[in-house]
């Protein structure tokens, strides 16, 4: 289930910020991706960028999410200037999308048997987004990165 | 997950009737896939009209597919949208598959 919060912190103030708490579960991810797609349509932002990026790090969450008894992820974004400012916290495996870094190569002559199915998702998150920082202490997750106000397109 | 085959002379397209290939339903993308696709089949086209997302879960289930039906066929792709064409040109995978603009555009 997703469920909308009050933004109460001063660094997220409701008129342009939107903060949701979900549980590690792959129906709840589409929906918390569904209401952060109407949000930004609402403010007129091209929303396919932050749509795949938060997709990957929402799955990724679910994948590894380990403690049954916290199984809920919280979800902040803030509009800035130039970029959507995105936290997410929650309490399961450590694991920072910084960890391991993997190369876009072409796979023109990698035989078929040979390609990967998996992995591509830290590269996603690495190369569409900026200012990627991430803690862990005490049990509690803390990932924070900068979606630039720009479409795919211009990204390639 | 729907999916549906039909025939084109001889090459056999598998159309997509759903708006996401993502973690929620890659594994059932997987399993309806290899229900409905004659393995033997010479040629095989993914038609990925009105797809609208798809995520590194998606993109690796439509990987292992082609991998499921090599060396018979060379799993082909039509029908993708920009969204979907970005993260394919992105991840490079795009060098890995035939691309198709639409079903139109196949030869008998």
């Amino acid at each position: 289930m997703t469920t909308s919060q009050n933004c109460l912190a001063d660094e997220w103030p409701e008129y342009k910020s939107i903060c949701l708490s979900l549980d590690a579960k792959p129906d709840a991810v589409r929906g918390a991706l569904g209401r952060i797609t109407n949000w930004m349509n609402d403010r007129a932002l091209a929303h396919e960028t932050a749509e795949l990026v938060l997709a990957e790090i929402l799955n990724n969450l679910v994948e590894h999410a380990t403690n049954p008894n916290a199984p809920l992820i919280n979800l902040r974004l803030r509009e800035d200037a130039d970029s959507i400012f995105c936290e997410v916290l929650d309490q399961g495996a450590s694991f920072s999308p910084l960890s391991v870094k993997k190369s876009a190569q072409s796979y023109h002559n990698v035989p078929v048997d040979d390609l990967p199915e998996g992995g591509f998702g830290v590269f996603l998150v690495q190369t569409l987004a900026e200012s990627i920082s991430y803690q862990s202490e005490n049990g509690q997750n803390r990932l924070s990165l900068r979606l630039p106000l720009t479409t795919m397109s211009e990204q390639i | 997950m729907e999916l549906v085959h039909s025939n084109t002379g001889d090459i056999s397209i598998i159309s997509v009737g759903e708006p996401r290939i993502d973690a929620a339903s890659a594994l059932q993308f997987k399993e309806q896939f290899r229900a409905v696709t004659p393995k033997t089949a010479n040629r095989v086209v993914l038609d990925l009209e009105g797809v609208g997302f798809v995520d590194s879960s998606g993109l690796g289930a439509i990987v292992a597919m082609m991998k499921w039906l090599a060396p018979d066929a060379a799993l082909e792709l039509s029908g993708m949208g920009e969204n979907v064409r970005k993260v394919f040109a992105l991840t490079r995978m795009d060098t890995v598959f035939k691309i198709h603009d639409n079903i139109s555009e196949l030869s008998g």
